[in-house]
Protein backbone atom coordinates (compact mmCIF):
# COMPACT_ATOMS: atom_id res chain seq x y z
CA UNK A 1 0.00 0.00 0.00
CA UNK A 2 1.32 3.38 -0.94
CA UNK A 3 -0.50 5.24 1.70
CA UNK A 4 0.75 6.63 4.94
CA UNK A 5 -1.26 7.30 8.00
CA UNK A 6 -0.93 10.68 9.51
CA UNK A 7 1.12 11.36 12.58
CA UNK A 8 -1.11 14.27 13.46
CA UNK A 9 -2.40 13.49 16.94
CA UNK A 10 -5.75 15.01 16.08
CA UNK A 11 -6.39 12.10 13.78
CA UNK A 12 -6.95 9.84 16.69
CA UNK A 13 -8.77 12.24 18.93
CA UNK A 14 -12.09 13.88 19.05
CA UNK A 15 -11.97 17.56 18.41
CA UNK A 16 -14.19 20.45 19.20
CA UNK A 17 -15.32 23.36 17.10
CA UNK A 18 -15.02 27.03 17.87
CA UNK A 19 -18.78 27.23 17.89
CA UNK A 20 -19.13 25.03 20.91
CA UNK A 21 -20.75 22.28 18.94
CA UNK A 22 -19.55 18.74 19.33
CA UNK A 23 -17.48 17.32 16.52
CA UNK A 24 -15.44 14.34 15.49
CA UNK A 25 -12.35 15.15 13.46
CA UNK A 26 -9.96 12.90 11.62
CA UNK A 27 -6.86 13.68 9.57
CA UNK A 28 -5.42 11.26 7.06
CA UNK A 29 -2.36 11.74 4.86
CA UNK A 30 -2.31 9.83 1.59
CA UNK A 31 0.31 9.21 -1.04
CA UNK A 32 -1.99 10.16 -3.89
CA UNK A 33 -1.98 13.74 -5.10
CA UNK A 34 -4.64 16.25 -4.11
CA UNK A 35 -6.47 15.98 -7.44
CA UNK A 36 -6.90 12.24 -6.98
CA UNK A 37 -7.97 12.69 -3.40
CA UNK A 38 -10.52 15.29 -4.45
CA UNK A 39 -12.02 12.76 -6.84
CA UNK A 40 -12.12 10.19 -4.06
CA UNK A 41 -14.21 12.47 -1.87
CA UNK A 42 -16.42 14.14 -4.47
CA UNK A 43 -17.10 11.61 -7.22
CA UNK A 44 -19.84 9.13 -6.40
CA UNK A 45 -18.11 6.25 -8.14
CA UNK A 46 -14.92 6.89 -6.22
CA UNK A 47 -16.85 7.40 -2.99
CA UNK A 48 -18.44 3.99 -3.48
CA UNK A 49 -14.95 2.49 -3.11
CA UNK A 50 -14.67 3.55 0.51
CA UNK A 51 -17.49 5.69 1.82
CA UNK A 52 -20.30 3.17 1.82
CA UNK A 53 -21.78 0.19 0.05
CA UNK A 54 -23.78 2.44 -2.22
CA UNK A 55 -23.22 6.12 -2.82
CA UNK A 56 -25.00 8.64 -4.98
CA UNK A 57 -23.98 12.27 -4.90
CA UNK A 58 -24.59 15.39 -6.90
CA UNK A 59 -21.52 17.37 -5.79
CA UNK A 60 -22.98 20.83 -6.29
CA UNK A 61 -24.49 23.21 -3.75
CA UNK A 62 -28.02 21.97 -2.95
CA UNK A 63 -27.15 18.70 -4.68
CA UNK A 64 -28.55 15.61 -3.07
CA UNK A 65 -27.23 12.19 -2.39
CA UNK A 66 -27.73 8.92 -0.62
CA UNK A 67 -25.36 6.63 1.21
CA UNK A 68 -25.91 3.05 2.27
CA UNK A 69 -23.42 2.20 4.98
CA UNK A 70 -21.89 -1.19 5.65
CA UNK A 71 -24.35 -1.93 8.41
CA UNK A 72 -27.26 -1.11 6.11
CA UNK A 73 -27.88 2.33 7.54
CA UNK A 74 -29.30 4.56 4.81
CA UNK A 75 -28.51 8.27 4.94
CA UNK A 76 -29.88 11.15 2.94
CA UNK A 77 -27.42 13.87 2.04
CA UNK A 78 -27.62 17.52 1.02
CA UNK A 79 -24.56 19.39 -0.29
CA UNK A 80 -24.01 22.70 1.46
CA UNK A 81 -20.80 24.03 -0.04
CA UNK A 82 -18.29 23.08 -2.68
CA UNK A 83 -14.92 24.73 -3.21
CA UNK A 84 -13.66 22.79 -6.17
CA UNK A 85 -10.63 20.73 -5.34
CA UNK A 86 -10.54 21.92 -1.74
CA UNK A 87 -13.66 21.52 0.32
CA UNK A 88 -16.98 19.69 0.21
CA UNK A 89 -19.50 20.24 2.97
CA UNK A 90 -22.77 18.41 3.30
CA UNK A 91 -25.50 17.67 5.78
CA UNK A 92 -26.66 14.12 6.21
CA UNK A 93 -29.13 12.23 8.29
CA UNK A 94 -30.33 8.72 8.86
CA UNK A 95 -33.33 8.11 6.60
CA UNK A 96 -36.52 8.65 8.55
CA UNK A 97 -34.66 10.27 11.43
CA UNK A 98 -34.27 13.87 10.31
CA UNK A 99 -33.36 14.92 13.84
CA UNK A 100 -30.13 12.98 13.40
CA UNK A 101 -28.82 15.58 10.96
CA UNK A 102 -25.16 16.44 11.26
CA UNK A 103 -22.73 18.29 9.04
CA UNK A 104 -19.67 16.74 7.41
CA UNK A 105 -16.81 18.54 5.72
CA UNK A 106 -14.04 17.06 3.58
CA UNK A 107 -11.06 19.36 3.28
CA UNK A 108 -8.34 18.39 0.83
CA UNK A 109 -4.85 19.79 1.11
CA UNK A 110 -1.75 19.28 -0.97
CA UNK A 111 1.26 18.32 1.14
CA UNK A 112 4.24 18.25 -1.20
CA UNK A 113 3.65 15.25 -3.45
CA UNK A 114 1.16 13.87 -0.97
CA UNK A 115 -2.28 14.96 0.08
CA UNK A 116 -4.17 15.33 3.30
CA UNK A 117 -7.84 14.83 4.05
CA UNK A 118 -9.40 16.48 7.08
CA UNK A 119 -12.83 15.10 7.91
CA UNK A 120 -15.02 16.85 10.43
CA UNK A 121 -18.48 15.73 11.44
CA UNK A 122 -20.30 18.24 13.58
CA UNK A 123 -23.47 17.73 15.55
CA UNK A 124 -25.86 20.60 16.03
CA UNK A 125 -24.09 22.59 13.33
CA UNK A 126 -27.15 24.59 12.50
CA UNK A 127 -27.72 26.06 15.89
CA UNK A 128 -26.32 29.43 16.90
CA UNK A 129 -23.21 29.61 18.99
CA UNK A 130 -23.70 29.14 22.67
CA UNK A 131 -23.24 32.17 24.86
CA UNK A 132 -19.81 31.15 26.02
CA UNK A 133 -18.90 28.92 23.13
CA UNK A 134 -15.57 30.61 22.59
CA UNK A 135 -14.51 29.51 26.04
CA UNK A 136 -15.45 25.89 25.53
CA UNK A 137 -12.27 24.59 23.98
CA UNK A 138 -12.03 20.83 23.89
CA UNK A 139 -15.71 20.92 24.62
CA UNK A 140 -16.45 17.36 23.69
CA UNK A 141 -13.55 16.17 25.78
CA UNK A 142 -15.16 18.04 28.65
CA UNK A 143 -18.43 16.35 27.89
CA UNK A 144 -16.82 12.95 28.11
CA UNK A 145 -14.96 13.96 31.25
CA UNK A 146 -18.19 15.17 32.78
CA UNK A 147 -19.92 11.95 31.86
CA UNK A 148 -17.13 9.83 33.30
CA UNK A 149 -17.12 11.84 36.49
CA UNK A 150 -20.86 11.50 36.74
CA UNK A 151 -20.56 7.75 36.28
CA UNK A 152 -17.83 7.58 38.90
CA UNK A 153 -19.82 9.62 41.38
CA UNK A 154 -22.89 7.54 40.74
CA UNK A 155 -21.01 4.44 41.86
CA UNK A 156 -20.01 5.99 45.18
CA UNK B 1 -34.98 17.62 3.76
CA UNK B 2 -34.90 21.37 3.77
CA UNK B 3 -35.40 22.55 7.30
CA UNK B 4 -33.19 22.21 10.30
CA UNK B 5 -34.72 19.92 12.87
CA UNK B 6 -34.23 20.33 16.56
CA UNK B 7 -32.26 17.42 17.92
CA UNK B 8 -32.38 16.48 21.59
CA UNK B 9 -28.59 16.51 21.46
CA UNK B 10 -28.69 20.16 20.36
CA UNK B 11 -30.53 21.03 23.55
CA UNK B 12 -28.11 18.99 25.61
CA UNK B 13 -25.02 20.60 24.09
CA UNK B 14 -26.46 24.08 24.40
CA UNK B 15 -27.29 23.57 28.04
CA UNK B 16 -23.92 22.12 28.98
CA UNK B 17 -21.99 24.80 27.13
CA UNK B 18 -22.58 26.92 30.21
CA UNK B 19 -19.98 26.33 32.97
CA UNK B 20 -22.41 27.21 35.76
CA UNK B 21 -24.84 24.57 34.55
CA UNK B 22 -22.04 22.02 34.42
CA UNK B 23 -21.08 22.91 38.00
CA UNK B 24 -24.69 22.72 39.11
CA UNK B 25 -25.05 19.28 37.55
CA UNK B 26 -21.84 18.06 39.16
CA UNK B 27 -22.96 19.37 42.54
CA UNK B 28 -26.37 17.73 42.27
CA UNK B 29 -24.73 14.43 41.37
CA UNK B 30 -22.11 14.73 44.10
CA UNK B 31 -24.22 16.07 46.96
CA UNK B 32 -27.64 14.83 45.97
CA UNK B 33 -30.90 16.72 45.54
CA UNK B 34 -30.96 20.30 46.77
CA UNK B 35 -32.94 23.52 46.56
CA UNK B 36 -32.14 26.54 44.43
CA UNK B 37 -31.70 28.64 47.54
CA UNK B 38 -29.01 26.39 49.05
CA UNK B 39 -27.34 25.84 45.70
CA UNK B 40 -27.13 29.56 45.02
CA UNK B 41 -24.93 30.05 48.10
CA UNK B 42 -22.08 28.31 46.27
CA UNK B 43 -22.39 30.26 43.04
CA UNK B 44 -21.46 33.82 42.16
CA UNK B 45 -24.89 34.51 40.73
CA UNK B 46 -28.30 35.33 42.16
CA UNK B 47 -30.79 32.73 43.27
CA UNK B 48 -32.97 33.81 40.38
CA UNK B 49 -30.16 33.05 37.97
CA UNK B 50 -29.60 29.65 39.58
CA UNK B 51 -33.29 28.85 39.17
CA UNK B 52 -33.01 29.75 35.50
CA UNK B 53 -29.99 27.49 35.06
CA UNK B 54 -31.69 24.66 36.92
CA UNK B 55 -34.74 25.00 34.68
CA UNK B 56 -32.44 24.71 31.65
CA UNK B 57 -31.07 21.46 33.10
CA UNK B 58 -34.64 20.27 33.68
CA UNK B 59 -35.63 21.14 30.10
CA UNK B 60 -32.65 19.12 28.81
CA UNK B 61 -33.64 16.15 30.93
CA UNK B 62 -30.57 16.46 33.13
CA UNK B 63 -32.40 17.32 36.34
CA UNK B 64 -35.88 16.94 37.73
CA UNK B 65 -37.68 19.05 40.34
CA UNK B 66 -39.17 17.28 43.33
CA UNK B 67 -41.55 19.07 45.69
CA UNK B 68 -41.15 18.30 49.37
CA UNK B 69 -43.56 20.36 51.43
CA UNK B 70 -42.82 23.96 50.59
CA UNK B 71 -39.45 23.16 49.09
CA UNK B 72 -38.58 22.28 45.52
CA UNK B 73 -35.47 20.16 45.36
CA UNK B 74 -33.65 19.40 42.16
CA UNK B 75 -32.30 15.93 41.51
CA UNK B 76 -29.70 15.12 38.85
CA UNK B 77 -30.79 12.80 36.04
CA UNK B 78 -27.63 12.66 33.94
CA UNK B 79 -28.63 9.72 31.75
CA UNK B 80 -29.05 11.87 28.60
CA UNK B 81 -25.30 12.52 28.69
CA UNK B 82 -24.81 8.94 27.66
CA UNK B 83 -26.53 9.66 24.35
CA UNK B 84 -24.05 12.42 23.57
CA UNK B 85 -21.07 10.29 24.43
CA UNK B 86 -22.56 7.45 22.40
CA UNK B 87 -22.75 9.78 19.41
CA UNK B 88 -19.11 10.77 19.75
CA UNK B 89 -17.92 7.21 20.07
CA UNK B 90 -20.13 5.78 17.33
CA UNK B 91 -19.33 8.58 14.88
CA UNK B 92 -15.62 8.26 15.55
CA UNK B 93 -15.66 4.53 14.99
CA UNK B 94 -17.57 4.90 11.73
CA UNK B 95 -15.06 7.44 10.39
CA UNK B 96 -12.14 5.25 11.42
CA UNK B 97 -13.60 2.41 9.38
CA UNK B 98 -14.32 4.57 6.36
CA UNK B 99 -10.90 6.17 6.41
CA UNK B 100 -9.19 2.81 6.76
CA UNK B 101 -10.84 1.87 3.47
CA UNK B 102 -9.86 5.21 1.96
CA UNK B 103 -6.26 4.50 2.86
CA UNK B 104 -6.55 1.27 0.89
CA UNK B 105 -7.83 3.01 -2.23
CA UNK B 106 -6.09 6.36 -1.89
CA UNK B 107 -3.01 5.48 -3.85
CA UNK B 108 -1.71 6.92 -7.14
CA UNK B 109 -3.75 5.68 -10.05
CA UNK B 110 -1.70 3.37 -12.27
CA UNK B 111 -3.03 4.93 -15.46
CA UNK B 112 -2.02 8.47 -14.55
Amino acid sequence: MNTASTSDPSSTGIADTARGAVAVRRVVDLDCDAADLWRLVSDEQELARWFGQEVSLDPRPSGRGRVVEDDGTVRGLLVREVVDGERLTFSWWVAGEEASQTEVSFEVESIGDHSRLVVTETASATRPAAEDAVTTSSWDIRLISLWLSVCALARV
Amino acid sequence: MTAAVSDPLDVLFDVLADPIRRRLLRQLVHDGPDTATRLSAAFPVTRQAVVKHLQALVDAGLATPERRGREVRYRATPEPLAAAVDWLVDTGVRWDRRLARLEQVGRPYPDR
